[in-house]
């Protein structure tokens, strides 16, 4: 429906037809059943034997220069690439925030030994990365991190504690935010660091979620010491490489909406299906009305993402309106992850329904809660002044 | 299909924003609101720069352009809360006149010689498919009995397009009826600039523009999905205004030594004010291209425009009035004549509650449901 579906120049028409023919003869049911087995270790194996085979055929981030594993693609590809990945129900790169933010960073403010020795690797999946940004006090107010460097010599001695850190666990490497200095305003004093997770003094706990899943950890740091080499771009510029890099892939918001609506037509299904009495959900006009109310939320995310796409395709840069994408997928998606359970009732209370509600739960937490996402929105796009600091 | 307006469709809505802002002021709309001003100078003005010939074909005399531009002129219209005769003119009579191959009298549209509106809501509902308008033949002529209400701009227009079932057939149809032949009693209201009138034709002459037949039905809802995104875009441009107005207070008004806008309560608001607005004009956008280019999912799309476009008002009418605090809820601003055309376009042409009981049957939600216990007042 968005012009790449009827316009597609004859290179994108060609990846989209070549992706959905590989997809169909390599991505079997079996694979996508290895990578969703509750074993997270035997789930996160057979993820990264995917994503090396997804790689080595060329469909890995296809928007990539071709040197690391790319394929050079412009932003229509990208979004016949997401489009159909979304369609197979194809899982994302095992490296997710490697892929997305990680590796940007590393293209724009890296060194030359940097990007040759980690972007290829990162995005065949040969070494899991962890990114190392939160803190236990330092969540919505990112800048006032403490975790702290200090320079011995050339080396970097790191002190202090992280947390939400997805596959902290059983990351190889970590992408790490640190305090370098403390005598200038907090934004100023901040350094990334890239970082060996087997190095002494890392400590890595994991984190069990109210969802009951695994894949999140702490990171602690007791006088771990780093080499020169660590350093990812300048000393004290690390809130210039974090805000600078974080997710261009405009083309991405394909896979929001798409996924949003498998997730809408899954439960569309599910309420049609008779119940051993012979009743349906959908039988019921309370349940009608809220399957509706699902139904135009997930088509308006799909119309407000392809206008912000349509705008990029045109040659408009990435700006907040990011923001707005991220409020109304958030919002939706939880919002039909809760309906799931009201429409099909006691029996979501086990399974995929009942662990998409905990799931979706988070989506307004990760990534910005949504209160910050309404404040970027409310001063970068609206315009409106920043709210008065505390009066003393 | 591309959201984005191309370049000549940006112009064409900067052009006209531009005009109502020096012809259509507040001023103007607190004339109508009060009595003491009309809107025939405003209308002289639309006919010398080609606007009621916007999407009449050329072959009679228009510019040929197509239902995008119809539906920006339609915002424009909303945001201006314009009154007169041309949102009804353009929106409703002309794609009727167009499906009919009606070209004596979009010639006369185009000249800025005809004006009409739609007559199709009956007994307070909006509903594609007449049940109590009747129309009876005699020999070549026909003659139309029965009620219509809400009908926009039905204090000024000169003509009527009416939907009525033909008592002998039972098949649908479309007829043209003279205001003059018509008693008009007005209903104007909560939003005067509208000028909504029910209308009761009593054995009133009628001429066919869309003869009872068995296809009729399909022909005439093409028609009325038009007039239906319209009005939603309509009040999708008054809600934008709304916003813009409030967020524009935010940033002056002042209360504990700050900008109230730097207050997160408020700020939070904003951020899902524009979010509404935003979807809502992407989804009509959707809409109007869907029906510009006979797009599959056509119907769907009406549908949720209209929808979108209710539920839009519903949260920015309601907080642009509480962000403006007390003034807001006076008479002497201003702000009360874009919450009125706001919430009359929520309802007319269908509300968001219809939309979705019709919307709910293309989606099949119904299916293998027992037939009857729901009713729908917009599908067909």
């Amino acid at each position: 429906m968005s012009r790449t579906d009827t316009e597609d120049h004859e290179a994108t028409a060609d990846l989209r037809c070549d992706l959905h023919s590989w997809l169909s003869a390599n991505f079997t049911d079996a694979i996508a059943a290895a990578i969703r087995q509750p074993d997270r270790a035997a789930a996160l194996r057979a993820h990264r034997q995917w994503n090396a085979a997804l790689v080595d055929a060329g469909y890995g981030a296809v928007g990539w220069p071709t040197e690391y594993g790319g394929r050079n693609a412009d932003i229509f590809q990208q979004l016949a690439y997401n489009e159909e990945m979304a369609a197979a129900r194809a899982p994302g790169p095992v490296n997710a925030i490697g892929v997305a933010n990680i590796a940007p960073a590393i293209m724009a403010y890296g060194t030359r030994d940097q990007k040759h020795r980690f972007l290829r690797s990162m995005l065949r999946g040969d070494e899991l990365w962890s990114q190392g940004m939160s803190e236990p006090d330092s969540g919505s107010d990112l800048a006032s991190l403490t975790c702290s460097a200090v320079r011995d010599g050339d080396d970097f001695v790191v002190n202090g504690q992280k947390t939400w850190n997805s596959n902290g666990d059983v990351a190889d490497w970590c992408q790490l935010y640190v305090r370098t200095n403390t005598d200038v305003p907090k934004h100023q004093g901040i350094t990334a660091l890239l970082i060996d997770m087997t190095t002494p003094g890392v400590e890595a706990r994991p984190i069990k979620t109210m969802a009951g899943d695994a894949g999140f950890s702490e990171l602690f740091f007791t006088d771990a010491r780093f080499p020169a080499s660590a350093l990812l771009g300048e000393v004290d510029a690390g809130w210039g490489v974090a805000t600078n890099t974080l997710s261009h892939e405009r083309a991405g918001v394909a896979s929001m909406y798409l996924s949003v609506r498998q997730q809408f037509d899954d439960l569309l299904h599910a309420a049609r299906m008779p119940g051993e009495d012979g009743t349906r959900a959908i039988d019921s006009a309370v349940n009608r009305v809220a399957l509706m109310q699902r139904f135009e939320e997930t088509r308006n995310l799909e119309f407000l993402a392809r206008r912000t796409l349509d705008a990029a395709l045109s040659g408009q840069q990435p700006g907040a309106e990011g923001s707005v994408i991220k409020l109304a997928w958030s919002t939706t998606s939880q919002r039909l992850s809760a309906t799931a359970l009201e429409v099909l009732g006691l029996g979501a209370l086990d399974g995929r329904w009942a662990a998409g509600l905990l799931g979706s739960r988070s989506l307004t937490i990760a990534g910005g809660t949504t209160e910050i996402v309404k404040n970027i929105i409310g001063e970068r796009v609206l315009g409106l002044p920043r709210e008065p600091k505390g009066a003393a | 299909m591309d959201l984005e307006l191309s370049v000549d469709q940006l112009v064409l809505r900067d052009n006209i924003r531009h005009v109502l802002e020096g012809a259509c002021g507040r001023g103007l709309v607190r004339g109508i609101y009060e009595g003491t001003g009309n809107a025939d100078q405003l209308w002289k003005q639309m006919v010398e720069l080609y606007w009621p010939a916007l999407a009449v074909p050329e072959a009679h005399g228009g510019l040929g352009l197509g239902f995008v531009e119809v539906a920006l002129l339609a915002e424009e219209l909303g945001r201006a809360t314009a009154p007169g005769p041309l949102l009804a003119t353009t929106s409703q009579l002309t794609p009727m006149l167009i499906e009919a191959g009606a070209g004596e009298m979009l010639s006369e549209v185009a000249e800025g010689a005809r004006t009409g509106s739609l007559a199709v809501a009956e007994a307070g509902r909006w509903s594609r498919v007449p049940r109590t308008t009747v129309a009876t033949r005699a020999g070549d002529s026909w003659t139309l009995t029965g009620t219509k209400t809400a009908v926009v701009s039905g204090a000024t227009v000169d003509c009527f397009a009416v939907t009525a079932v033909d008592g002998a057939s039972a098949n649908v149809a479309i007829f043209l009826v003279n205001a003059a032949d018509a008693q008009i009693t007005s209903i104007a209201g909560l939003e005067p600039t509208l000028e909504l009138v029910d209308v009761t034709f009593a054995a009133s002459d009628a001429v066919a523009l869309i003869a009872p037949a068995s296809g009729s039905a399909t022909r005439i809802e093409r028609a009325l999905e038009q007039a239906e995104v319209a009005m939603a875009f309509n009040t999708v441009g008054a809600c934008r205004r709304i916003f813009e107005e409030t967020l524009g207070y935010a940033k002056v008004r002042v209360q504990y030594d700050q900008i109230i806008g730097s207050f997160q309560a408020l700020k939070h608001r904003f951020a899902n004010m524009y979010l509404a607005v935003e979807r809502a004009t992407a989804v009509c956008y959707f809409a109007a291209i869907a029906i510009a280019e006979d797009d599959p999912a056509r119907s769907e799309a009406v549908h949720i425009a209209k929808i979108a476009a209710g539920d839009c008002q519903r949260l920015v009418a309601g907080d642009g009035l509480q962000l403006h605090g007390g003034i807001g809820f006076t008479w002497e601003h201003d702000l009360h004549f874009l919450l009125k055309r706001a919430k009359a376009g929520e309802l007319l042409c269908g509300g968001s509650g219809a939309h979705r009981a019709a919307l709910a049957e293309i989606l099949d939600l119904y299916r293998s449901h027992s037939a009857g216990a729901v009713t729908h007042e917009v599908a067909s």
